[in-house]
């Protein structure tokens, strides 16, 4: 795999800054042994540029020539409306984070804590130092990518969400991360979350920059653990600035009969990547991974998904969807893979796309890898413009171009928007999504 | 139709005989006085070696390719391969008379007559053969008969030292010898490979066909084809090639290059039957090649039909570079692996005109310990006005030990484009299987058949005589693959 | 012709079929009826010879031979055939492609040669004609797209062209309308003689309005539980199955 190193000048800014979080983090010898092992995967892979298969669309090096700096100082207020978020979804337990950690004053913290158990990555490790250990990085450490090893090695800020056996939320836990900065800084987070047996939760987290101009590298990771017969469903909305670049993997296992929803809603954001891996490792586990994206201006999105069925019996389905204007570009890349004992493998995975405009790119690469003869895996890929007979109907129904326009670029985002189980968050991506296109 | 599924007694390569031919070979390996030994045995002009010694230079500064393809063998030590291997004696062949009996007899087994005589009177009559066997050129059927119409079919040799220009302004065209690692190899090293010009307005009368045969061991088999279309002109070309069984693996890496003037259309077809090794894996046909096409002119069509069922590594991926307005590009592939072959095959398919069309149907099978996988590309280019994809790849898997994969590119960058990709992976139905069997059928038969119907999309683009043949080689290949 | 003695059989542990007896002379032909899960398309498939289910006990003779050695193919070219209750498509063979293949497979197991073209094609029209075939649906791929009606009559079609010893009829009149079970009833009528035995199964008596049985047997619970002429379908359909299963929990 060839790597580009990060520039020599920030290669000693980053080296410094790993130092200095692993001084700084008190905890057990066996984290800074996996943190240390992160580094050296990152120091051999380099951050990723175009000749690297997995970024072949979406190069690094201009990006990260930009950041000053590699491990910002931690902020504790921020100028921020904070009841505009809290409106998506008024009866959900919010809790805000800047850059990655915990504001308790403006969060439901207390209310939450009746719930769940929760807190800040940093204290999971002191109060739960078991659980933390078994979670923290054990299948994020086998995934080859550069972004993945240095979060793992160097971000400490983020959440740690751990439901109980059984337990189920009475509410949604909407986690809202604001980013700011005042030099060119590179961010990471880093949330763990553990489905017990039979538990059921919703999750929304949300991603806002603080004002519409500043440049901020941010790279996250969420480690995600759905057990026996648990639900989990994770929605996410991007939505920061049009300068802001946000790369975000998401590493989840499921066990038997387990179920993970999870839909990925891009807006915001000038460079998005989104790595989301799941790996089915008990029977009957069933996954639903979906994805809206609607880009503009010189916006560009990568998401690579990689379902990785490794038991027989489960079920994945996938949908993305994106629609690109202007110079906007766009990248899916998503991976079924069956392995050898795999039987009776249920995958399907759609993508689908429209480009409205000259300048707008799409490239897709819907791959399936199948070592398992008895399965059922299908994918399909479409890319078009705007039906023509249909905006004429509309027309003809006297709807002006525009709105007739809009009107069907918000029936093609509405499969996706539908796919979500959350009433109040739907309905305002559904408003959101009208707004956008002036409808 | 079917009756050839009778036919079929023995899983064995059939084609794995050798012949004993007397040969003047060069010394093993690659260096630049072998390129000027190539040139000079073939008593090249200067231009065709500068070319050589070029593509040579290009070479040495590129690493074999090993990241990106789905497929596992040992590093290729090139030093280690005869580079040109021709039958005694090398002189012009007047008639067939003079052709090394032994020779004939290679073809005649392999059920290829040279003898125009024979082939008019017999069943495949209107074919023209190009012999290719190891390096050269042995021997180019109805040349005469061709030639009335002003169509030049000849091997690629003769066509160096009869049609320079033809050669000079079309050669490395599609496929420059920067293209990649193999095509440089081949650029340097070609020994031989057939030659063909359809003049304007000619609809070419007869199916125009290369035969190749690696026969000598240790050598590799490196020959280019160049069909140049004219405008308004047809033809129809057949590639078919068999290896005998050898325990080592020999190297096939060829270039194809067809250019399609405006309104006219090449339709090229492949039954490619290489050694694929034994049941354990061992020798069998490395085969990297180059195969593209440029649908140069308005109006023009280049399709690619293919039936792989032959090699240990398979690495090929015909294309077409649609740059003619209203042009149409096709691909029909079926690909079939069985005991521990490789195949990373597919196409590519570049929109570059307004209105361009472009099919792709590809259907792989997979059996014993094989992988088997699709890689195909369509771009649009920008402002490549309505350009239209649909593809199609379906995997069949026969047997829990072996894969099939799917890994489609396509890079859209006109809004105007309409692009579809289908793929599906399903195993051959037990509910299928026990139907036919209750209708009297067993397993192979059975498996044969709905096989055969699974690939008849792709069938059904060959030319009659290659049907055939590719019927028969899709219920050998996959026999005794489902126990 | 076939004579069962005490069959069991099922799919993994569970047991379908508990001790099923039926003897079928040439010739005869016998109904069987019953509820749904009795285990009647069980009983059509185990005589086929399908995979999934195991044989636990028990034997079935078939023109002499012991037909649970048999494989399916086998089985098919003694002339046991069965007409699927869901016929199976079968994409790019065509109908005549694959008959062809059958008749020579059977042709050739019973040292007879294949017929020439000419003799084959004349077969497939007269046979066409007797099912009411349209001439393009035997052309196109096996089952692929036909209409239910269209499925069940390709298998009276194909049962007609490889002219069986003993056809097993599964539930063929399910999803018919009431002209395509006329036609279908109608071809099997004509395939009717002296030697040729059919065991009809069917959940309808409908079906045997037009298709007159010689016996209808009753199975529920994977046994015959009750044995008469065809009036019994009438009575059976006039007092519907509740009334089997009643008498039969009474003798338990």
């Amino acid at each position: 795999m060839s790597t580009t190193l990060p520039l020599l000048s920030q290669q000693q800014a980053l080296s410094d800054a790993f130092k200095s979080v692993s001084s700084l983090l008190d905890e057990r010898i066996s984290l800074k042994t996996l943190r240390k092992k992160a580094w050296d995967n990152f120091t051999i892979l380099g951050f990723p540029n175009k000749s690297n298969e997995e970024y072949k669309y979406s190069g690094t090096e201009k990006l990260i020539e930009k950041i000053e700096c590699w491990n910002p100082e931690a902020l504790t207020t921020v100028d921020f409306d904070f009841d505009k978020v809290r409106k998506i979804n008024p009866n959900a337990y919010h809790l805000f984070l800047i850059n990655g950690k915990l504001m308790p004053v403006v969060s439901d913290i207390e209310l939450l804590e009746k719930e769940c158990s929760f807190c800040s990555l940093s204290q999971a490790a002191k109060d739960y130092p078991e659980m933390f250990e078994k979670h923290l990085g054990q299948s994020s450490i086998h995934f080859q990518d550069a972004f993945a090893q240095i979060n793992l090695a160097l971000a400490h800020e983020g959440l740690f969400i751990h439901m109980k056996p059984k337990q189920k939320l009475h509410k949604t836990i909407q986690i809202n991360q604001i980013f700011t900065t005042e030099t060119p800084s590179f961010i990471q987070t880093h949330h763990i979350i553990i489905a017990e047996a039979l538990s059921e939760a919703n999750i929304i987290e949300t991603y806002w920059s603080a004002d519409n101009t500043i440049f901020y590298f941010g790279n996250h990771l969420t480690e995600i653990a759905v057990s026996e017969q648990a639900q989990l469903n994770y929605y996410r909305l991007q939505h920061e600035n049009t300068s802001a670049v946000h790369v975000s993997t998401i590493q989840a296992t499921q066990q038997k009969d387990s179920h993970f929803d999870t839909n990925t809603i891009s807006i915001g954001g000038f460079w998005t990547r989104n790595n989301l891996n799941i790996i089915l490792e008990g029977k009957n586990a069933v996954s639903h991974l979906n994805g809206l994206q609607i880009m503009s201006h010189q916006q560009h999105i990568d998401n690579h998904t990689l379902v990785d069925h490794e038991v027989p019996h489960c079920e994945s389905n996938q949908l993305y969807k994106g629609i690109f204007n202007q110079k906007s570009s766009g990248v899916f890349n998503g991976k079924i893979f069956v392995r050898k004992d795999a039987q009776k493998t249920n995958a399907y995975q759609s993508s689908k796309n429209m480009l409205l405009s000259e300048n707008a790119t799409i490239n897709t690469k819907p791959q399936l890898e199948i070592y398992a003869d008895d399965v059922k895996c299908s994918h399909g890929s479409s890319t078009g413009k705007i039906d023509e007979s249909a905006l004429f109907y509309l027309q003809a129904r006297g709807l002006s171009t525009d709105s007739a326009r809009a009107m069907l670029m918000c029936a093609f985002a509405n499969d996706v928007i539908q796919t979500i189980r959350i009433e109040p968050f739907k309905g305002y991506l559904e408003s959101l999504i009208e707004d956008y296109f002036n409808l | 139709m079917s009756d050839i599924l009778h036919e079929v007694t023995s899983s064995e390569y059939k084609y794995g005989f050798t012949s004993d031919i007397e040969m003047d070979t060069a010394p093993m390996g690659l260096n630049e006085d072998i390129i000027r030994f190539i040139s000079k045995k073939k008593n090249e002009p200067d231009w065709m070696l500068e070319f050589r010694l070029k593509a040579f230079a290009k070479w040495l500064t590129m690493n074999e390719p090993r990241n990106w393809a789905h497929l596992k063998y040992p590093a290729i030590d090139f030093q280690k391969i005869i580079y040109y291997a021709a039958p005694k004696p090398k002189k012009q062949l007047n008639s067939l008379d003079e052709v090394d009996p032994e020779l004939l007899k290679t073809f005649e087994k392999l059920g290829i007559s040279l003898e125009e005589q024979k082939r008019l009177s017999g069943v495949s009559s209107n074919i023209a053969v190009d012999a290719v066997i190891d390096s050269v050129s042995v021997k180019t059927t109805f040349k005469e008969t061709l030639a009335e119409k002003g169509i030049i079919f000849c091997s690629f040799s003769e066509a160096v030292q009869e049609h320079p220009d033809l050669v000079k302004k079309y050669m490395g065209s599609v496929v420059p010898y920067t293209d990649n690692f193999y095509a440089a190899l081949n650029s340097a090293v070609f020994t031989d490979g057939s030659f063909c010009y359809i003049p304007k307005g000619v609809r070419c009368p007869m199916e125009l066909s290369t035969y190749f045969r690696i026969n000598t061991a240790g050598t590799g088999q490196f020959e280019r084809t160049l069909i140049i279309a004219d405008e308004s002109s047809y033809a129809s070309y057949l590639e078919g090639c068999t290896a005998p069984k050898r325990d080592e693996n020999q190297l096939h890496a060829a270039i194809v290059e067809i250019i399609a003037h405006k309104n006219a259309e090449v339709k090229y077809s492949t039954v490619q039957n290489w050694f694929p090794g034994d049941k354990n894996g061992n020798g069998g046909i490395f085969n990297f090649v180059t195969k593209r096409g440029i649908c140069f002119g308005d109006n023009s069509k280049i399709s690619w039909t293919q039936v792989e069922t032959g090699s240990a590594i398979t690495w090929k991926y015909p294309s077409v570079i649609l740059k003619g307005n209203n042009s149409v590009g096709e691909f029909y592939s079926v690909a079939v692996t069985n005991n521990y072959q490789q195949a990373d095959t597919g196409t590519k398919m570049i929109h570059l005109g307004d209105n361009t069309r472009s099919t792709i149907v590809s259907k792989g099978i997979s059996a014993g310990f094989s992988n088997n996988s699709y890689r195909g590309l369509v771009r649009v280019a920008k402002g490549a006005k309505n350009a239209r994809n649909f593809s199609q790849c379906d995997s069949l898997l026969m047997g829990d030990k072996c894969g099939a994969h799917t890994f489609p590119y396509i890079e859209i960058k006109d809004p105007s484009a309409v692009v579809e990709h289908e793929a599906t992976t399903s195993k051959i139905g037990e509910d299928q299987l026990f139907y036919c069997k209750q209708r009297g059928l067993d397993t192979e038969k059975a498996i044969g058949l709905i096989v055969n119907g699974y690939c008849k999309e792709v069938l059904n683009q060959l030319p009659m005589e290659f049907a055939v043949e590719a019927q028969k080689l899709l219920s050998v290949s996959l026999e005794g693959s489902v126990g | 012709m076939i004579r069962i003695k005490n069959l069991r059989a099922g799919i993994g542990d569970k047991e379908i079929l508990k001790g099923f007896n039926l003897e079928v002379k040439p010739g005869e032909v016998h109904a069987i009826m019953g509820p749904n899960g009795s285990g009647k398309s069980t009983l059509a498939n185990v005589l086929a010879g399908k995979e999934d289910y195991t044989v636990t006990e028990g034997e079935v003779i078939f023109n002499g031979k012991d037909l649970l050695e048999m494989s399916p193919e086998d089985r098919a070219r003694e002339g046991l055939f069965l007409a699927f209750q869901y016929p199976i498509e079968i994409p790019g063979v065509s109908n005549i492609n694959f008959l062809k293949n059958a008749l020579s497979e059977i042709r050739n197991y019973r040292g007879l040669p294949p017929l020439e073209a000419k003799d084959f094609l004349a077969l497939i029209k007269e046979k066409q004609a007797m099912v009411e075939l349209q001439g393009g649906l035997a052309n196109r791929s096996v089952n692929e797209g036909f209409s239910g009606g269209e499925k069940k009559r390709n298998e009276i079609f194909q049962m007609a062209v490889l002219e069986p010893a003993l056809a097993i009829l599964d539930e063929t009149d399910s999803g018919l309308d009431i002209d395509a079970l006329r036609v279908v009833a109608n071809g099997v009528n004509k395939l009717r003689n002296e030697k040729r035995s059919f065991i009809v199964i069917t959940h309808y008596q409908r079906l045997l309005d037009y298709i007159i049985p010689d016996f209808v047997h009753v199975m529920y619970q994977g046994q015959i539980v009750k044995s008469g002429p065809k009036e019994l379908a009438l009575e059976l359909e006039e007092k519907g199955y509740d009334w089997i299963k009643k008498e039969d929990e009474s003798i338990v």
